[in-house]
C-alpha cells in the first residue's frame, strides 16, 4: 500500500483512470445547505469577536474547516469503469515445468508434502477452488486455467499440473491463451511463473507484440528467488560435435555461482561412467562466469555422451544444475591428407613416420625427387597422383587436408594456385604450410593467390637475403591452453619445452595476419625478434596453419627413444587440420540431445565433387530408432540458401537415434552422411532456474501489465477489475471516508486552537 | 763378468714363487687388455677435418672410430686410419653428383667427420661408415648408435672385404653389430626392395668387378627395425664392396664407367631412402 492509497483509500493509478463527482442526494443537499448556512452565521459572529491582529488567519481557518465539512457532506466519489461482475474472463497461465519444483518459495506451506515450500506448492494452493487467487478472481471474473512448459494446454482442474515439463516456453503458453480466448472479453492474463525460460527468444517477442496489439495485458506473479545463497552452476559446455578416434579435443566450460567466491570445485568429464579428465578450479567473483578449458580424449569410436560434472558445494541448494551432457561423435575412419614435398629431406620421412601408426590418418605423400620426377607413397591405387600434383578441383578436393612442404610458388600454375585458395576457402579443407628453403616468402608466395590463405605475413620477394636462425621454441599464452600443443600431461608443460632441442628455420616470419593466432614462437641466440613457429587462422570455410621450423625431426632424434613428443605433436597437428572439415554431404540435427516426444529439425547440405552447392538433389534421411525401427524423412531444398535442405523427425523413443542422410541426383548417388540424436530426460530446467525478474518485467511492460509478488494477489485482482478490458460498468468509489479529509480537518482545528492560545484568547 | 749363481740358479732358488708371479702378471695383462686400450701404445694421429655448421641442409657425415688393431704393434699403415678410406674425395664427388641429379638440398664440400659419441651426430640422421672390419666401439658408443638408429637415423656401412675362405672382417662386424642390436638378423637384400628403386631403378645388385679379379663375392645386407624386413631399414651393409671407392675415383678412369655410375646410383638410392622412409 503506497502513501496515496493510505491517504485516499484508493490506489493512485485509479485516480488517473476515474473522474471525481459528488454523490449526495437531494435530502443530503438540503441538510448540507442548512449546515453551511448555520456555519456561516456562526463564522460571522465569531469574526467580530476576534481582535484585529488574529481576525484574518482565524477566520480563514474556520472557513476552510467549514468548507471541508461541507465537501464531506456532499459525498465525494471517484467514478470508475469497472469490470462487470462475471461478464469478463481472466486467463490464468501456470508454468508446469520442472523448475517449479525448486523449493525456494516462502509461504507455500499447504498442499502435498513434496510441494511444500516450492514454487509449485504456491501455485497449486492458490489455484484450488478455495485458494486466495481463485477466490478473489472468482468474485468478479470467469477464469480459465492453462498450463505450459514445452507446449501449452487448457486445464479443467489444477490437479492436472504435474510440474514435469523439461522446457519452459512462455511464448507457447501465451500463444495458446491468445488463440483459445479469442472472441471473448478478456480482462487480462495472470502468468504464474519463475520466468526461467529455456525456449527460444524471438518467438516470445513476436508473441508479446501480438498481445499488445490485441490489448491483452499479462500480469506475471513472479515465483522463486533470483539468486541462490549457495549454488554453483555449469552454465555452458562448448565442445566439437565430431572428433577423430584417439584425438584430444578441447571443451570450454563456463561456471557461475553465488556465495562461493574463492572456493575450489572439481570439474570432471566422464565417458561411459569412466573419468577421462578433471581439473580443480577456483571460482571467481559472483556474477562473473569462471571459464574452464579441459583437454579430453573420448575413449572409443561412435556417438559418445560425455558427462561434464562440477562437484557440489558444501550446503549447495540445487545440485541438478551441476552437470551437463554433450554428445560427441567419435569417428574411426581414416582422414586422407595429401603431403606434397618439394625436396627429399628428413622432415618428410620423420613426419610420415610420426603419424604412420595413427590409423585415423592416411598421409598420402608425394615428394619431388628431381625436376619433373616424383615419388608417391601411401597412395590407394596406381592411378592416384599419377600425373603429379592434382590439376583438377575434383582430384584435389578429395583430400581433407593438404600439407605443403618446401616447394616454390612457381611450381604451381595460376589455376593450381586458385585451386589451393578454394581448397581452404570453399572446400573447407585444412592446409598446413611447412618451413623450408622454398617455403613462405622465400618460396616466392608473397603476392600470389596462396598468400591470402597463409596465416602469417610473407616478406616481399627479394626483400631479404638467405635467412637461417636456430630458435628455442615456446608456447604462447594461447598455446599453453591449446590442445594441439599440449604435449605432456603436466600443466603447461614448461619443463618439456625447456628440454626439447632448439629448431631452425630458413623463413623469416615475425608477423601474423589480422585474425590469425600464434601457438608457438621461437627465440634465437641474440635475436630479439620472436619468430612465429606455429600459427593458424580460419580462412573461408577452412583453416590454415603455418609451421615455420624446418627440422621438427630434431625433437625425435634428440629425445630419448621412449619420448613421444614428436609423434604426439604431429598427430595432434594433423588431426586438428582435418577436424571440422566439411563433407560433401552433411546432416545436422537442430539438437543432438532432446526430450522424448520432441520434433528435431534436420538440416542437410549437399555439394558436388567441386563443392558447388546442389539444389536439385533428392535428399532422404533414414532414421533408425534405438529399437531398430526404420523410418524415412524427406528433406526439401530450403530455397533460402544454396545446398541447404530441411526436414524434421519425431523422436518417440528414449535412446540413441541414428540418422543417415542419402542424397541422389539424376539417379546417381551424390553421397551420404550420418548423425546421431540422443533422446533422454533433460535437466535444462535446472539451469538459470532462479527467478528471471527482468524477463517477467519485460513481458508485463510490453503488454501493459504489471509484475506482482506472490503476496500481492489482492492488488492484482483489483488491477484487473479496473483494467477497462472486457465488459465494464460504472462504479463509484467513496472518497468521503478518505483519511486525508479527516486529517486535514483535524489539522485545521489544531491550528486554530494553537493560534488562539498564542494570541491570548480563550 | 759372471754373476755368482746366475739367473738359472736364482730361478731355482725361488721356483716356488715363479708360478704365482706368472699368474699375477698374466692376470694384470688380461685385465688391462680387457678394460683399456693398450696404454703404452701411441694414440692414433689426430687428423684435422673441416667442420660444417648445421644449417638444415643435408650434410654428408662420416663416422670416425679408433681402428681395432691400433696400439698392438700391428699398426703400420701410416695415415691409413680405416675410417678415412676414400675421404674426402668421395664426399666431395658424391655431394656434387647428388646436387646435380636430385632435388636434395645438399651441403657441398667434405662433409662432417664425427665420432659416434659426438652429440652433433644426432643433427644428421644419415651417416656413412667404412671398414667396419676394424671397428670396435665402446659400450657407450654401442648404446648411442642403437639410440641413433632407432630414433630415426640411417647408417650406410661400406668397404670391407674377406678373401674367399676367410671371414675375419665379417666376423668383427657381425660381433660389433650384435652388440648394438643383440640377436640382429642381417638380411641379404634383394633388388626388389624399395631402397633399390627409391631414386634409380636398379636391375641387379651385381657389384663384382671382373676387371679386378672375381674372388670377392659382393653382397648387400640389411638391418631392419625389430628384425622385420617389412619395417624400416636402419642400416645397409655393403660387404665385399666399396661404393665409396667408386665415388672417390669417379673423376679418373680407375673403375669402369658403368661401375662408377652404378656406385652413384646405389649411393643416391641409399640417401633418398634415408630421406623418404
Amino acid at each position: 500500500m503506497d502513501l496515496i492509497e493510505a491517504l485516499l483509500g484508493v490506489r493512485g493509478e485509479l485516480l488517473h483512470q476515474g473522474s471525481f463527482a459528488f454523490a449526495a442526494g437531494p435530502a443530503r443537499l438540503v441538510v448540507a445547505g442548512l449546515l453551511i448556512a448555520a456555519g456561516l452565521f456562526v463564522l460571522v459572529r465569531y469574526t467580530r469577536a476576534v481582535p484585529g491582529r488574529l481576525r484574518l488567519p482565524l477566520t480563514a481557518i474556520r472557513a476552510a474547516a467549514l468548507a471541508l465539512v461541507a465537501a464531506i457532506l456532499l459525498h465525494p466519489v471517484l467514478v470508475l469503469e469497472a469490470i462487470a461482475p462475471m461478464e469478463s474472463f481472466v486467463a490464468v497461465l501456470v508454468d508446469d515445468s520442472r523448475s517449479m519444483a525448486i523449493a525456494d518459495q516462502p509461504g507455500a506451506d499447504s498442499g502435498p508434502p513434496a510441494e511444500r515450500g516450492t514454487r509449485a506448492g504456491w501455485a497449486r494452493s492458490n489455484l484450488q477452488t478455495d485458494g486466495e487467487l481463485m477466490v478473489r478472481l472468482g468474485e468478479r471474473f470467469k477464469t480459465r486455467l492453462f498450463s505450459f512448459a514445452r507446449d501449452a494446454r487448457r486445464l479443467d482442474d489444477p490437479a492436472q499440473l504435474d510440474f514435469s515439463g523439461s522446457l519452459t516456453r512462455i511464448e507457447a503458453g501465451l500463444a495458446t491463451v491468445a488463440e483459445e480466448m479469442a472472441g471473448v472479453p478478456l480482462s487480462g492474463v495472470v502468468l504464474i511463473s519463475d520466468g526461467a525460460q529455456t525456449g527460444g527468444g524471438d518467438e516470445l517477442t513476436e508473441r508479446l507484440l501480438e498481445l499488445r496489439a490485441r490489448g491483452i495485458a499479462v500480469h506475471p506473479i513472479a515465483l522463486g528467488r533470483e539468486l541462490w545463497q549457495r549454488d554453483v552452476e555449469l552454465r555452458e559446455v562448448r565442445v566439437a560435435q565430431r572428433v577423430l578416434e584417439g584425438s584430444a579435443l578441447r571443451a570450454e566450460l563456463l561456471l557461475e555461482h553465488s556465495g562461493a567466491t574463492g572456493e575450489t570445485v572439481e570439474v570432471a568429464v566422464l565417458d561411459g561412467g569412466q573419468l577421462i579428465a578433471s581439473e580443480r578450479v577456483e571460482l571467481g567473483p559472483p556474477g562473473q562466469p569462471t571459464a574452464v578449458s579441459l583437454t579430453i580424449t573420448p575413449r572409443e569410436a561412435g556417438p559418445r555422451a560425455l558427462r561434464f560434472r562440477v562437484t557440489p558445494l558444501e550446503g549447495e541448494q540445487l545440485a541438478e544444475n551441476n552437470h551437463r551432457v554433450a554428445l560427441v561423435e567419435v569417428t574411426g575412419s581414416a582422414e586422407k591428407i595429401l603431403y606434397f614435398e618439394g625436396e627429399p629431406r628428413h622432415e618428410f620421412s620423420f613426419l610420415r613416420r610420426a603419424v604412420a601408426s595413427d590409423e585415423a590418418l592416411q598421409l598420402v605423400s608425394m615428394v619431388r625427387l628431381a625436376e619433373n620426377r616424383f615419388s608417391r607413397l601411401s597412395v590407394d591405387s596406381g592411378d592416384e597422383l599419377q600425373d603429379g600434383f592434382p590439376s583438377t578441383r575434383e582430384e584435389l578436393f578429395a583430400y581433407r587436408a593438404l600439407v605443403l612442404g618446401s616447394i616454390e610458388a612457381s611450381f604451381f600454375t595460376y589455376e593450381q594456385m586458385r585451386m589451393l585458395l578454394d581448397f581452404v576457402g570453399k572446400r573447407g579443407g585444412g592446409m598446413l604450410f611447412l618451413g623450408g628453403g622454398n617455403a613462405f616468402g622465400e618460396g616466392g608466395y608473397a603476392g600470389t593467390p596462396v598468400d591470402e590463405v597463409v596465416p602469417v605475413v610473407l616478406p616481399a620477394p627479394g626483400s631479404q637475403g638467405d635467412f637461417f636462425t636456430v630458435m628455442k621454441v615456446q608456447p604462447t599464452a594461447l598455446g599453453r591452453r591449446h590442445p594441439v600443443v599440449q604435449l605432456t600431461a603436466e600443466q603447461g608443460g614448461e619443463d618439456l619445452w625447456q628440454r626439447l632441442p632448439a629448431l631452425s628455420t630458413r623463413n623469416q616470419v615475425t608477423r601474423l595476419k589480422p585474425g590469425a593466432s600464434s601457438l608457438l614462437v621461437g627465440t634465437g641466440d641474440g635475436d630479439d625478434r620472436e619468430q612465429i613457429v606455429l600459427a593458424h587462422q580460419r580462412y573461408g570455410r577452412g583453416r590454415s596453419v603455418a609451421m615455420t621450423a624446418q627440422d621438427s625431426w630434431k625433437w625425435q632424434m634428440s629425445m630419448p627413444l621412449e619420448d613421444q613428443t614428436h609423434e604426439l605433436f604431429w598427430r595432434q597437428v594433423l588431426r586438428w587440420l582435418v577436424s571440422d572439415v566439411p563433407d560433401r554431404v552433411e546432416v545436422q540435427p537442430s539438437s543432438s540431445r532432446v526430450q522424448v516426444g520432441s520434433i528435431v529439425e534436420l538440416l542437410g547440405r549437399v555439394r558436388d565433387l567441386q563443392f558447388e552447392e546442389i539444389n536439385d538433389a533428392r535428399v532422404v534421411a533414414l532414421v533408425q530408432s534405438p529399437s531398430g525401427e526404420l523410418s524415412e524423412v524427406d528433406l526439401e531444398w530450403s530455397v533460402s540458401e544454396d545446398g541447404l535442405y530441411r526436414g524434421s523427425m519425431a523422436v518417440a523413443e528414449e535412446g540413441m537415434h541414428r540418422v543417415e542422410l542419402r542424397a541422389r541426383r539424376g539417379g546417381e548417388e551424390v553421397g551420404n552422411a550420418i548423425a546421431f540424436v540422443d533422446a533422454a530426460e533433460l535437466d535444462e530446467e535446472f539451469f538459470r532456474s532462479g527467478r528471471r525478474s527482468e524477463l517477467l518485467a519485460q513481458i508485463a511492460e510490453e503488454t501493459g501489465g504489471r509484475v506482482h509478488e506472490p503476496g500481492e494477489v489482492a492488488d492484482l485482482v483489483e488491477r484487473l477489475t479496473y483494467s477497462q478490458d472486457g465488459v465494464t460498468v460504472r462504479e463509484e468509489r467513496d472518497l468521503w471516508n478518505a483519511p486525508i479529509l479527516y486529517l486535514a480537518l483535524l489539522g485545521l482545528l489544531v491550528g486554530e486552537w494553537t493560534l488562539r492560545r498564542t494570541g491570548g484568547l480563550s | 763378468m759372471t754373476v755368482p749363481g746366475g739367473f738359472a740358479s736364482a730361478l731355482r732358488r725361488h721356483r716356488t714363487l715363479l708360478l704365482p708371479a706368472l699368474l699375477l702378471c698374466g692376470s694384470l695383462a688380461a685385465w688391462a687388455a680387457a678394460t683399456e686400450p693398450w696404454s703404452g701404445a701411441p694414440e692414433p694421429p689426430q687428423v684435422e677435418t673441416p667442420s660444417y655448421e648445421y644449417d638444415g641442409r643435408f650434410t654428408f657425415v662420416r663416422i670416425r672410430f679408433r681402428p681395432l688393431d691400433w696400439g698392438f704393434g700391428e699398426y703400420s699403415w701410416g695415415l691409413d686410419l680405416k675410417w678415412n678410406h676414400d675421404y674426402p674425395q668421395a664426399e666431395k664427388n658424391f655431394s656434387r653428383i647428388v646436387e646435380e641429379i636430385t632435388g636434395i638440398d645438399v651441403q657441398q664440400g667434405t662433409g662432417n667427420v664425427l665420432e659416434i659419441d659426438d652429440p652433433r651426430l644426432f643433427d644428421y640422421p644419415w651417416a656413412y661408415m667404412c671398414e667396419p672390419g676394424f671397428w670396435s666401439p665402446t659400450d657407450e658408443q654401442v648404446e648411442i648408435l642403437r639410440q641413433y638408429l632407432l630414433r630415426g637415423g640411417f647408417l650406410v656401412i661400406d668397404d670391407f672385404f674377406d678373401q674367399p675362405g676367410r671371414s675375419a672382417q665379417w666376423s668383427n662386424f657381425r660381433h660389433q653389430i650384435e652388440r648394438v642390436f643383440p640377436g640382429v638378423i642381417l638380411y641379404p637384400m634383394q633388388v626388389d626392395h624399395p631402397i633399390f628403386r627409391t631414386f634409380f631403378e636398379l636391375d641387379d645388385l651385381d657389384f663384382s668387378v671382373p676387371e679386378m679379379g672375381d674372388w670377392f663375392p659382393p653382397a648387400i645386407y640389411g638391418v631392419f627395425e625389430d628384425n622385420d624386413p617389412q619395417k624400416r631399414l636402419l642400416a645397409i651393409v655393403n660387404y665385399n664392396m666399396d661404393v665409396g671407392d667408386y665415388w672417390e675415383w669417379s673423376d679418373t678412369a680407375f673403375y669402369p664407367a658403368h661401375m662408377t655410375q652404378k656406385g652413384f646410383k646405389l649411393g643416391i638410392n641409399y640417401l633418398a631412402y634415408g630421406l623418404l622412409y
